[in-house]
């Protein structure tokens, strides 16, 4: 069964969670167009955990390299 | 479903002579040639795993990149990423389990994502000025606290700057179309992150556009923007970068007193 997760009252699809260097990045795609991608980090605030933005451009890529990196062979 | 097979793109090109064109021409034959590959792989995942697929979504999915230009669409969809991942908003992250039949849905948002990723990252498609590290990737769960940081939540899709390129072939004003040209740049710069990449897409828009009928433009619209991207101006004019060009178009439109009219592309 896939994880989901409801954000402004759409619904995303959670395609996967990689751990880059002691930060853990989710990676979502709305379930009705997959074209609708983005990457959020999670962080621990009074033992609740928040997904928030990622604070730089250097680090969003860093983030979509590691998606890329770990799922390229399923498209090959 | 039938393929776009290799004969038929040769065939397609076949009566173009390159050699006697622009080099810059010669290049964005080859970004079609890019997107067409783009376009044939992405159908040839999909059917190799259609026997799980349901087929309305293949249809829905394969649709996305018949109907529009392909390369216009991975690269909106990689700058809409982007932004999207910057936005300050704060969300309890409380996961759902749900019981779900469309593994097609699952499969081609994984692909998606994977492709789209693959070639925003790539440096043939969407030339990107610094390439991130290679990451460590690690077993280990940790956690650093929230940075609101400054973000930039504007994008622009692919059909606005189509509307964009339309508006600056349509000008009908009295200022030079450099500064028409620097104008949409300050509108897009709005986004600094991607105003290269969206610069790039105006540029490919009004080329494409110019060339199914060169001849009716005014002359001094073909020979100040036909080039096919904003990379290719800017070297046709001298300047060595996105900084030089906006101090250097500052700077003119100051001294030369020109009133750039906040409706070009501007909302």
């Amino acid at each position: 069964m896939p994880d989901y997760i409801t954000i402004n009252n759409i619904d995303y699809l959670i395609l996967d969670e990689i751990t880059i260097n002691n930060i853990r990045y989710v990676y979502l795609s709305e379930e009705d167009n997959p074209l609708n991608f983005m990457v959020r980090k999670v962080v621990l605030e009074d033992n609740t955990e928040y997904l928030v933005g990622l604070d730089t451009d250097i680090e969003i890529k860093t983030a979509l390299n590691a998606y890329f990196t770990k799922h390229k062979e399923e498209i090959n | 479903m039938k393929d776009i097979t290799n004969e038929e793109i040769v065939n397609a090109f076949k009566n173009i002579d390159t050699t006697s064109y622009d080099p810059r021409l010669s290049q964005h034959i080859a970004k079609r040639e890019e997107a067409d590959k783009i376009y044939r792989y992405i159908k040839r995942i999909i059917e190799t795993r259609s026997d799980q697929l349901d087929s309305e979504d293949i249809d829905k999915a394969l649709n996305i990149f018949r109907n529009q230009e392909q390369i216009a669409i991975l690269n909106a969809a990689y700058n809409r990423a982007i932004n999207e991942s910057r936005t300050k908003e704060k969300i309890e992250f409380k996961k759902e389990k749900r019981t779900n039949n469309r593994k097609s849905a699952i499969v081609i948002a994984s692909l998606f994502a994977t492709l789209m990723i693959g070639c925003g990252t790539s440096n043939i498609l969407f030339p990107i000025d610094n390439q991130p590290s290679e990451p460590v990737i690690e077993e280990t769960v940790g956690y650093q606290s929230f940075n609101t940081g400054k973000v930039n939540t504007i994008s622009y899709s692919a059909d606005e700057i189509a509307e964009m390129a339309d508006d600056i072939l349509n000008y009908q004003g009295n200022v030079s179309y450099d500064f028409v040209i620097y104008s949409y740049f300050i509108e897009l710069n709005k986004n600094p992150l991607a105003v290269k990449d969206n610069m790039n897409l105006l540029f490919g828009y009004l080329y494409q556009t110019m060339n199914y009928d060169i001849n009716s433009y005014d002359p001094n619209l073909v020979s100040t923007i036909h080039y096919p991207s904003f990379d290719d101006y800017l070297a046709a004019n001298g300047y060595s970068s996105i900084a030089q060009y906006k101090g250097i178009m500052s700077n003119m439109a100051s001294e030369q007193q020109v009133y750039l009219d906040n409706s070009y592309g501007g909302r």
